[in-house]
């Protein structure tokens, strides 16, 4: 993470600006656990002089227990001042607080990890818990220290441990709530160690709690969940492989479009980046739900990707594409999740969909303005599209032919088939292995 | 003494069946005797008709009470004793005539002797189990019971008894190996009985209860009880004459509640002079808690309440308000415990509150009312209304005084128990009169409001307006969420979907269309809104024409479309708003009247029309150019434009516009010739438009959508005559800017609207010509349906992958099924 902040480019002070304006950060703090909006800070030294960045980090993490990191930052932002005596009491109080939960956890975690036990214990929670507390004497008092030590392990920011410990209890514990709050616990943990496989399966633990049809909360309180869940999500999503893919997935089903339009719109910045970045047979189809949700939500949220969106699919107004292709290179190489990526991957597909619809709606374009649409002073044109004919300083653009109706019309039925069998599938559960058996048995 | 007279006798004449019963009863029925009597203070001639009923019963007569002592009189074995028993009740009846404190005991007492009668018959009959009879008894016993609110009782424990007899008699003849079998009547009454017993089982399942776990100590709880309040009684009326005297009126004209040929006024003036003599807070409440309904009812026939009359009730209610302000520790609230006797003073609680049962929130909703249907009765251009409407001030500032009040004595977590219940209506009612204004004038009546209250007085849920506080648009936002926010979390339904209608209605009104739209989509109430009552309904569509309304002035010309298509095309508008009945409809029953809103509520029709006509235009015309072939149309978007155009062209001559509708037509054909100038100059000389606030700019918006779609109309009609169109040329021909008349020409392309390119360098749109003939009319056909059956299949896919959920178990044997076919073969 820090590495590819380090190797960015000084940005000029209207890159600065863009990217002020358009950081999402301030928007992300209010679902982001403290730890996790740590990276998103720190990233931000780009745009902010490092004493903002380190003032903010020290604001951001004096609350938690990590009382070494405070310490330093205190001394980088106040040199030669005092420490203020409350921090130090606290100090002394977490130092106590680690030692009795320690000493309270180490006996049960020995015997969690002695092999006898290991070799004992079966899928069968109740009947852990039972050959626990009879065998053991680790009851349910036992149990929840090791909860309350996972909390103060990640609050200190000994994330590993702290993972290790909220696993455990969630083996041992049928207390829901606390298995939830464990596994959101669990969950920041493996993201902030960068281990993405755990975290993905965590997610997905998160997930069936929050979209089981019996959620227990009220719907306001699912409305919440749902919102952080896709917050933590793009951790994940932007560092594993096939992310995009999944978050594409999860993103556009109905319950989760809904809760982005309802409570943070500002997600739809990484649905386009991932649509764009979706492969061009897919992109399409997606195209077209995306652009219906940037529509519904353009009085409320604007930025330079639902901009873009805007210009080439809702009103076309291609005058405003130079300025807006701008700020989208500023800021995917800003924004925090965006950065992970292959910007210039992005970039190039972002160039793409503008060189796809100059294409469908120009017969003939100077190549200055081409340029400008898509920000490349350098781009060769002849290598990007097939129907794009560089003459001297134009560019002629031959449309592409409509075949004649019956072509159209075959064009348009054939996946039909192959779709309804599909369907049927889905539907029913009918695949063809299911079919083909029995004919073979005959 | 007689009840032993009685059971002997009984044994003696009886068949086996019945000796059986009657010596049982004997048991049982002393037991409730006793609580009979004790209930009745001991009074010897209830104890007659005790036996007198269980001889009746023994012979198995079957009529009602009155009967019964007929029958008795005759035909009882102590038919002497009775008869000199009965005589001298009634002669101390009548002694006591001239004391009314006895006439409402007697009156009391008689309806207890009834339901303790009805017990008694129930009970016998369930020892014989002889349904048929219990049902028509029970019945009787349900009917007297819902009468004990008349007498400011409890419901009488004799009925829990009866209730919790008729249970265990049901489930033991259940038990039972039943050898005699029913006849069809027979069981058919048995399985009523056992319905009815089980709903009132859940009504009164603590009292039930009680009774179970210590019969005895239930029922002597009933005798012990009414003895207190006469103590009480008593000591009270000795050190406090003068309260005695008020209750003694009280009682009388509680008493004649609900009777006919009473006469109420003189009664109102028997309570106005209480008013005037009571002096304690506790009487001065009941007082008024009796006057104010007393008030509505003399009116209750009448179209209206008169002005002055009503005013006496607002300032009745006002007083009451001050007293309770005053008098923090006395509390009225509809969820107080209902007392026995209206004299004594309920239990002050642990913070020495007494709560007293009465509803502010009701005096309230009520007066709101009859000023509701006086303003339907007056002539809404008369000045006699505009004078009414004043009183609309007072009204809103009580309700907000009663809002205050509420808040005052309900905790932030009662809001969803039935006591929070009281303040959601006073909000409600509060909402009711906001919701339709334009904040300015919302603020304007929330400044003199709490000009009128004292200054001590706020509200938690919302803070009055203040100098520091948030100001204009922001404060009536706030206002109206925090408001509708507490109606929101009430269990009621009713509650939650008046309130999003109310909010949706406000953020439309005022210009906030985004809100509204979000809200309504959200609210998910078009679903379901066909199912809701007539009100509801009103409100619904009243909202739905602000946000069509309200998306006409932010310029979203489809949605506007959209929105107000099904209320402004329909023959019945006048109905769908509230705002009138169906012309053909006689007589106006009370729910068509509940209906109908005041007039200042009332949705402009002609405007509302005008917005409509204006927008379908606006949509409708470029599309007629598009396909000038009327069979060729793909969606009629607004048939009743059309059908008005053609009305139109039909004339033979062309008047000068008269009614807003011809203006709009005139612009259409204008519109048609892409002369947005003319349709332009038509359309902004409607003076309606000057009732939207911001009219020039609507004005403004209307005229660049007309230059957009006169654009449009053109390229469309004139498409096969050019070749080449410069853009600069058609940007001045339309007065648009270049980027305007680009953007919509490519949006036009893209959209496979005309079959043209973009010549950048060149500035000019070329026309593509196409080579190949036009696509027969089958093969068209045949694109038009592949691409329908397309959009089938897209929507079958997404179906099967989420939206429906075909059940488990058939999935499950979906391919079982299909092995065991394929086997087959």
């Amino acid at each position: 993470m820090t590495e590819q902040t380090t190797q960015q480019p000084k940005l000029t002070a209207e890159q600065i600006e863009i990217a002020q304006k358009y950081d999402l950060t301030p928007k992300f703090i209010q679902f982001l656990d403290r730890h996790l909006i740590y990276p998103l800070v720190e990233n931000l030294d780009s745009i902010y002089t490092s004493k903002e960045v380190e003032s903010m980090e020290y604001d951001l993490l004096k609350e938690t227990y990590m009382t070494k990191f405070i310490k330093e930052k205190f001394d980088h932002l106040y040199p030669g001042k005092e420490l203020p005596a409350e921090f130090i009491e606290k100090e002394k109080a977490i130092e106590q607080e680690f030692n009795e939960l320690d000493k309270a956890t180490s006996k049960t975690l020995e015997i969690l990890a002695s092999k006898d036990v290991q070799e004992s214990l079966k899928q069968d929670k109740t009947y852990n818990r039972e050959y626990l507390s009879k065998n053991h004497q680790i009851d349910d008092a036992k149990i929840l220290e090791l909860y309350k030590f996972g909390k103060f392990q990640y609050n200190r920011g000994d994330y590993v441990v702290a993972s290790d410990l909220l696993n455990n209890f969630r083996l041992l514990s049928v207390n829901q709530d606390l298995n939830l709050s464990a596994t959101w616990g669990k969950i920041s943990s493996e993201i902030i160690t960068e281990s993405w496989s755990d975290a993905l399966e965590e997610l997905n633990k998160l997930r069936e709690i929050i979209d089981n049809r019996h959620f227990k909360g009220t719907t306001l309180d699912q409305l919440n969940k749902r919102t952080w869940l896709i917050h933590f999500s793009l951790f994940i999503f932007f560092n594993s492989e096939n992310g995009l893919e999944s978050l594409v997935d999860l993103f556009f089903s109905s319950s989760y479009l809904s809760t982005i339009q309802a409570s943070c719109p500002w997600i739809l910045r990484y649905l386009i980046v991932a649509v764009i970045s979706s492969k061009p047979q897919l992109r399409q189809k997606r195209l077209r739900d995306l652009i219906r949700a940037v529509q519904i939500e353009d009085y409320e949220y604007q930025d330079p990707f639902t901009n873009l969106i805007q210009i080439l699919y809702v009103n076309y107004e291609l005058d405003r594409l130079p300025a807006v292709m701008k700020q989208v290179k500023v800021v995917s190489d800003v924004d925090f999740f965006i950065s992970h990526l292959n910007t210039a991957e992005l970039y190039k597909n972002a160039q793409g969909l503008v060189l796809e619809t100059v294409g469908k709606l120009y017969k003939v374009v100077s190549t200055e303005q081409l340029k400008e649409f898509i920000n490349d002073e350098s781009l060769e044109l002849t290598s990007t599209k097939e129907n794009f004919d560089v003459q001297g300083d134009k560019v002629l653009i031959s449309s592409a032919e409509s075949g004649s109706v019956y072509q159209q019309v075959y064009e348009k039925t054939k996946a039909f088939n192959f779709k309804t069998n599909q369907l049927l599938n889905n539907a029913f559960g009918i695949n063809s292995h299911n079919h083909k058996q029995p004919t073979q048995e005959a | 003494m007689s009840r032993f007279f009685t059971t002997t006798y009984d044994s003696e004449d009886s068949s086996d069946e019945e000796l059986l019963s009657s010596s049982e009863e004997l048991l049982s029925s002393s037991e409730s005797e006793a609580g009979d009597v004790s209930s009745e203070e001991g009074s010897p001639e209830e104890e007659d008709d005790e036996s007198d009923e269980d001889w009746d019963s023994g012979s198995g007569l079957d009529s009602d009470s009155d009967d019964d002592y007929q029958a008795g009189k005759v035909r009882g074995p102590s038919y002497f004793l009775k008869k000199d028993f009965k005589s001298g009740g009634g002669d101390s009846d009548s002694d006591s005539d001239g004391e009314e404190k006895r006439v409402v005991k007697s009156a009391k007492e008689k309806y207890l002797e009834e339901i303790a009668n009805l017990v008694d018959q129930i009970e016998n009959y369930s020892m014989v189990e002889d349904w048929i009879k219990i049902v028509s008894e029970f019945d009787k016993l349900s009917k007297s019971v819902q009468k004990s609110g008349q007498f400011q009782i409890r419901v009488p424990r004799l009925y829990i008894k009866s209730l919790a007899i008729l249970e265990d008699a049901i489930t033991s003849f259940q038990d039972k190996d039943v050898k005699k079998k029913l006849n069809s009547s027979e069981s058919k009454a048995l399985n009523v009985v056992k319905q009815r017993v089980k709903k009132a089982i859940k009504d009164y399942q603590s009292e039930i209860d009680q009774y179970r776990k210590n019969p005895e100590a239930y029922e002597s709880g009933a005798s012990v009880e009414p003895e207190t309040p006469v103590q009480t009684e008593t000591s009270k009326s000795a050190q406090d004459s003068e309260g005695a005297g008020i209750f003694t009126i009280l009682r009388s004209i509680i008493e004649t509640r609900g009777k006919k040929n009473v006469d109420l006024s003189e009664q109102i003036g028997q309570l106005e002079e209480l008013t005037q003599l009571a002096k304690k807070p506790f009487h001065l409440i009941s007082v008024y808690l009796l006057l104010v309904p007393i008030r509505f009812d003399l009116y209750s026939k009448a179209a209206f309440m008169p002005l002055e009359q009503w005013r006496f009730a607002l300032r009745d209610i006002n007083a009451l308000m001050d007293v309770l302000e005053k008098n923090r520790n006395y509390i009225v609230s509809e969820t107080a415990a209902p007392v026995d006797d209206i004299e004594t003073e309920p239990e002050a609680d642990a913070n020495g509150v007494r709560q007293l049962i009465g509803s502010i929130a009701s005096l309230v909703e009520r007066l709101a009312d009859e000023l509701t249907s006086h303003l339907l009765a007056i002539d809404p251009h008369s000045t006699e209304y505009v004078s009414r409407l004043r009183d609309e001030s007072s009204v809103y500032t009580l309700l907000v005084r009663a809002q205050v009040y509420y808040e005052s004595i309900i905790s932030r977590e009662d809001l969803a128990t039935p006591k929070g219940d009281q303040l959601a209506r006073v909000i409600l009612k509060r909402l009711d009169y906001i919701y339709f204004k334009p904040s300015k004038l919302i603020i304007f009546s929330e400044n003199t409001v709490w000009k009128k209250l004292e200054e001590s007085l706020d509200s938690p849920i919302y803070s009055k307006l203040t100098e520091s506080g948030p100001q204009g648009v922001e404060y009536t936002n706030g206002l109206i969420d925090a408001l509708c926010l507490v109606l929101y979390e009430q269990p009621n339904s009713v509650f939650r979907k008046k309130a999003v209608l109310y909010h949706i209605y406000y953020y439309a009104f005022n210009d906030q269309y985004f809100k509204a739209r979000d809200m309504l989509l959200l609210s998910h109430l078009q679903a379901t809104i066909h199912t809701a009552d007539p009100q509801l309904q009103v409100l619904f569509n009243r909202s739905l024409v602000q946000l069509g309304l309200s998306a006409f002035r932010c310029g979203l010309i489809q949605e506007a479309q959209q929105s107000l298509y099904e209320i402004a095309t329909s023959p019945r508008q006048k109905e769908l708003l509230g705002q009138g009945v169906q012309r053909f409809q006689l007589q106006q029953s009370q729910v068509d009247k509940q209906r109908l809103l005041p007039f200042h509520m009332h949705v402009n029709l002609e405007l509302l029309e005008c917005a409509f006509y204006t927008a379908s235009m606006l949509t409708e015309v470029p599309l007629m150019a598009q396909n000038p072939d009327f069979a060729k149309r793909r969606v009629a978007v607004s048939k009743s434009f059309k059908r008005v155009l053609e009305y139109h062209e039909r004339q033979i001559f062309d008047g000068p516009p008269e009614y807003t509708r011809d203006y709009i037509m005139l612009a259409a054909k204008a519109l048609l010739k892409s002369d947005w100038q003319k349709a332009s100059k038509l359309i902004n000389s409607i003076k309606i438009w000057d009732l939207f606030n911001n009219s020039d700019k609507i004005k403004a918006m209307l005229q660049e959508k007309l230059q957009i779609e006169a654009l449009r109309t053109y390229l469309f009609t004139n498409e096969s005559f050019f070749t080449k169109l410069s853009i600069s040329n058609l940007a001045t021909i339309f007065q648009l800017e270049e980027r305007v008349v680009k953007s919509t020409v490519l949006k036009m392309i893209s959209n496979e609207e005309i079959t043209a390119l973009y010549n950048q360098p060149a500035n000019i749109l070329e026309l593509v010509e196409s080579n190949k003939p036009k696509a027969s009319k089958l093969q068209e056909l045949a694109l038009n349906l592949s691409e329908k059956v397309n959009q089938i299949v897209e929507r079958n896919e997404r179906l099967s992958l989420g939206g429906f959920q075909y059940p488990l178990e058939k999935k499950q044997n979906r391919p079982e099924r299909a092995n065991g076919v394929a086997t087959k073969q």
